[in-house]
């Protein structure tokens, strides 16, 4: 396991939406595709990244409000824990564990989400 | 929760989705393994069934092993260690009987994205809910 690259058993891709999509059309992204963070593109000169992150914990948190008026742009963290493709999925499973996170978001060296690595891709490693 | 029971319950009832019970929307499926399972063993039944906790059944009762008592294992020798051995973690419990409402909000509390779902009667897990499936009732 400890050679294992977080390329090798990370999930390729991201689902993405605009800062305007509404926390209705998140979940319903979520529960279709059984993802469990979206990534909003458009945060140019809002954020200080130019993309940012809906995950599971944002989405329970804001249910409690209206699903119609909350938007992605306003729930959307920029403040984001993420590993790179290169590194071990030893080292990431250390991060998540530290930051009790079961999601990561894995950036290719210009910093762009590439994808998403999973506690349970890291649970197919520890299989074997 | 921030606003009370009231305040919340009058901003969930506008999106209909007070009246839904946890029973309505969790998964009605438990996996269990024994304690001496080994880590190995775990982490498969998580990988294949796409599941973030695995029921330990004993003799004395049940406990749960979670995704997260995974990652917190990678640095120990798993090759010699068992699902009770590196279980840790304490999942929220509800009942099935419960609003949906009431899961969402130990979610949050505990900050975690799964509770283990009771039979009201007999206190025997039934079920587990995720905030998937949270999502797509709201969805």
């Amino acid at each position: 396991m400890s050679e294992t690259l977080v390329f090798d058993a990370m999930r390729h891709g991201v689902l993405t939406c605009q800062g305007e999509t509404s926390l209705r059309t998140i979940a319903r992204m979520m529960a279709e595709h059984r993802v469990h963070a979206i990534v909003v593109t458009d945060l140019d000169g809002v954020a200080e990244l130019p993309w940012g992150i809906v995950s599971e914990s944002d989405l329970l948190q804001a249910a409690g409000r209206d699903p119609d008026a909350e938007t992605a742009g306003g729930l959307a963290r920029t403040e984001l824990l993420t590993v790179t493709a290169g590194e071990t999925i030893q080292r990431a499973a250390q991060l998540m564990a530290e930051h009790e996170v079961t999601h990561v978001v894995v950036v290719g060296d210009g910093g762009r989400p590439l994808g998403v690595l999973s506690s349970l891709d890291v649970a197919g490693v520890m299989a074997g | 929760m921030r606003g009370g029971a009231q305040g919340t319950g009058t901003e969930v009832g506008r999106f209909d989705y007070g009246r839904v019970t946890v029973g309505d929307a969790m998964r009605d499926e438990v996996i269990y393994c024994a304690p001496d399972t080994s880590v190995q063993g775990v982490a498969r039944i998580m990988a294949q069934d796409h599941i973030h906790c695995v029921l330990i059944g004993g003799v004395a009762g049940w406990s749960v092993v979670t995704d997260l008592d995974l990652l917190r294992a990678v640095d120990r020798d798993i090759d010699h260690l068992s699902a009770g051995e590196i279980a840790a973690s304490d999942l929220p419990t509800v009942g099935v009987g419960e609003p949906l409402e009431r899961a969402r909000e130990l979610m949050v509390e505990h900050k975690v994205t799964h509770v283990l779902v009771l039979d009201a009667e007999s206190g025997r897990p039934v079920g587990v809910l995720s905030g998937l499936d949270i999502a797509a009732i709201l969805a």
